[in-house]
């Protein structure tokens, strides 16, 4: 890519009290109109990652680094300049739409007042501009959900709903942080392909918080992996799909159950994430790695280009190019 | 023909559901309509759909945790509605089962050894130092070791708690477990090492599993046979290699298309399911699905398929099955 990053996010580390540092040196870009993934199991700092990126980690959060957004350092932004940014240019979906939304106002309140926070016109043009978004987030009968209290919906159109109000100021980001993570595999599909559509109808760019090695695989263009609060790899999804770097991405990979080819048994990750207040010396992912060496132990390896699409943060990376996950 | 270990005829639940105010009348919840199956020692059924399908109300009903409202269910032969109690109760130990989530369902205040032989005490028995060292090779099994016996969950990960969870099931030397949405809560890693465990146990033990699942791809690695199930009815039930082959139930085939693909490359390969699913207090006429089913024609508004025979093997309950099955198929225009 060659255009300006929308928003780069250097160094970010952030930890809680001396003992429990929940991000380390996380270096990341999302170019416009593209969409990020940053994928990791519970624990890994994924999700610390994104609240950072929104502004909305708690005080006590030490928060060390930079996050460019349009050439603007959110960190050095006062918290009010930061609440215009957020909902005007970063949009903002979480994991379960029922907490996000306010249970006493109809969903129609709730999204008119989104798109008059931002900018102001009448009720009556609010709620028409509601519609709009109800409808363009696949809402059957828009105009009568309006109406709706939150829980007279599913949890499929509160998210829909949740899509609706991070889009109503045209966002130029959209953070979505497991947005169909307590979804049903039905509902999910219908959201990812809503979020491949609104790149499209849009160009927003999109960054991506998730678990699962399957959603990246439907609508990512490029995945960050996390694990343990570093940064482990970098790549774009076909290479990271077909040529995986850093053996924690490869076993992720081989972890995850699949539809097609023959049932093997599933391979494993030996072990578990190390406890953050008790890590282990070195690559952090070496007490589970099998591919681990005594250098491994020593120093924490940074996170180096393997190609121009691609980086590593293992010592043995280059070596392991012919060894794909699947 | 031996008798299956779990024979389950007719199976049904109906809970009665307040109105919308306290004028309007109670209503009827369907959750579990006339379910029939059969599963053999050492076999896995497994039982997917999506919330609110029933899936996890068979599971309970199988178990006794909840009392049907018609249907049999029979273990080793023998009715378990018509037992006396105190048999029913002895008989728990051969039938446990394992929770979603592990956290609500290991007491917080106990340690692990009394979470594990919490059957054992159910039973009668007595805290000794044999017990003591039986829930300690219980452990080692696993993938835990007795040095934890004398700690308490929350020092434990998810996937360890899942474990203890495990443990726990297999104390009792039971013939059937009812996994319940039982690795959905975990980790993919820690996910595919519970998956490998519950398999190497069912090997080492001849543990028979009802694996209650809403993820096909996940299920697709532990069960023999596969029973999908949409608002409280099973649609179709067919051995697992022929099933994931080439799903009968138009609601299956949507299903499978909904799994996220494994590879970047299938993208947009898949078809995609319409709409949501409808209240189970109002279902819709005749087959459940019609609304949101491509293949729908007028008779599946008005009469309700029957889950039966396709293939000597493989069963739906789909007015057109074979045409499906055939590729035959057509989308049929949508009558107003």
């Amino acid at each position: 890519m060659t255009a300006a990053p929308l928003l780069s996010v250097r160094d970010l580390t952030v930890s809680f009290n001396t003992r429990f540092t929940a991000v380390r040196e996380a270096s990341f870009d999302v170019h416009p109109g593209e969409l990020v993934g940053v994928v990791g199991e519970s624990g890994s700092g994924k999700s610390v990652s994104a609240l950072a990126v929104m502004g909305l980690l708690p005080p006590t959060a030490k928060v060390t680094g930079s996050i460019d957004f349009e050439g603007r350092d959110l960190l050095t932004l006062s918290r009010r300049e930061l609440r215009k940014l957020r909902g005007r240019d970063i949009g903002i979906i979480f994991q379960e739409p029922m907490t996000s939304l306010n249970p006493v106002f109809t969903i129609g309140d709730q999204i008119a007042e989104a798109v008059q926070v931002h900018d102001p016109m009448s009720r009556k043009a609010a709620w028409d501009r509601a519609t709009e978004l109800l409808e363009k987030v696949g809402v059957p009968a828009p105009r009568r959900r309006l109406l709706d209290y939150p829980h007279q919906l599913s949890g499929g159109l509160r998210q829909r709903v949740m899509i609706a109000i991070a889009l109503s100021s045209s966002p130029k980001l959209l953070i979505a942080d497991e947005p169909t993570t307590a979804l049903d595999v039905t509902i999910q599909a219908q959201l990812l392909d809503l979020l491949n559509q609104l790149r499209q109808d849009f160009g927003t760019a999109i960054l991506l918080i998730t678990h699962n090695m399957g959603v990246m695989a439907e609508v990512a263009d490029r995945v960050v992996v996390m694990y343990a609060s570093r940064i482990v790899e970098e790549a774009t999804i076909f290479d990271l799909f077909d040529r995986p770097q850093h053996p924690y991405t490869s076993g992720l990979l081989g972890s995850t159950p699949e539809l097609d080819g023959e049932t093997h048994r599933l391979r494993t990750i030996a072990g578990t994430m190390p406890n953050p207040a008790e890590l282990p010396p070195g690559c952090l992912f070496a007490p589970r790695c099998p591919k681990a060496v005594a250098a491994c132990l020593e120093m924490q390896p940074p996170l180096l280009p393997i190609s121009p699409a691609q980086s590593a943060a293992c010592i043995r990376a280059p070596m392991l190019v012919q060894e794909g996950a699947r | 023909m031996t008798t299956p270990l779990l024979s389950v005829d007719g199976l049904s639940k109906e809970f009665p559901v307040a109105g919308d105010n306290w004028l309007a009348p109670k209503q009827t919840l369907r959750a579990v309509q006339s379910v029939s199956f059969e599963l053999g020692s050492r076999q896995t059924l497994g039982l997917v759909g999506e919330s609110g399908c029933g899936k996890s109300t068979t599971g309970r009903l199988i178990l006794q945790l909840i009392e049907p409202t018609a249907g049999t269910v029979r273990f080793n032969g023998r009715d378990l509605a018509t037992m006396p109690k105190e048999e029913l109760r002895q008989l728990r130990s051969s039938m446990q089962i394992i929770f979603q989530d592990p956290q609500a369902s290991l007491n917080p205040r106990h340690r692990v050894e009394e979470l594990i032989l919490e059957p054992l005490y159910a039973q009668g028995e007595k805290p000794s130092a044999k017990l003591t060292n039986y829930a300690g090779e219980l452990l080692d099994k696993v993938g835990l070791s007795r040095r934890h016996l004398t700690r308490f969950p929350h020092e434990f990960s998810g996937g360890q708690r899942q474990r203890i969870g495990i443990a726990r099931a297999i104390a009792s030397k039971p013939q059937l477990i009812v996994c319940d949405e039982a690795v959905s809560a975990l980790d993919v890693s820690v996910q595919a090492q519970v998956i490998n465990l519950l398999q190497d146990l069912q090997d080492q033990l001849g543990l028979s599993y009802l694996f209650i699942g809403h993820d096909l791809a996940v299920v697709r690695h532990i069960a023999d046979t596969m029973a999908i199930m949409y608002l409280g009815r099973i649609v179709e039930m067919a051995p697992k290699r022929e099933f994931y082959a080439r799903p009968m139930h138009p609601y299956s085939q949507a299903l499978l298309g909904s799994v996220p693909v494994s590879h970047p490359s299938k993208r947009h390969t898949r078809k995609r399911l319409e709409g949501e699913i409808p209240s189970p207090l109002n279902p819709p006429t005749g087959c459940h699905f019609h609304p949101r089913c491509r293949f729908a024609r007028d008779v599946c508004k008005q009469q309700v398929p029957e889950l039966r025979s396709i293939t000597p093997t493989r069963q739906a309950a789909c007015h057109f099955a074979e045409e499906i099955a055939a590729g035959e198929g057509q989308r049929a225009p949508h009558s107003p």
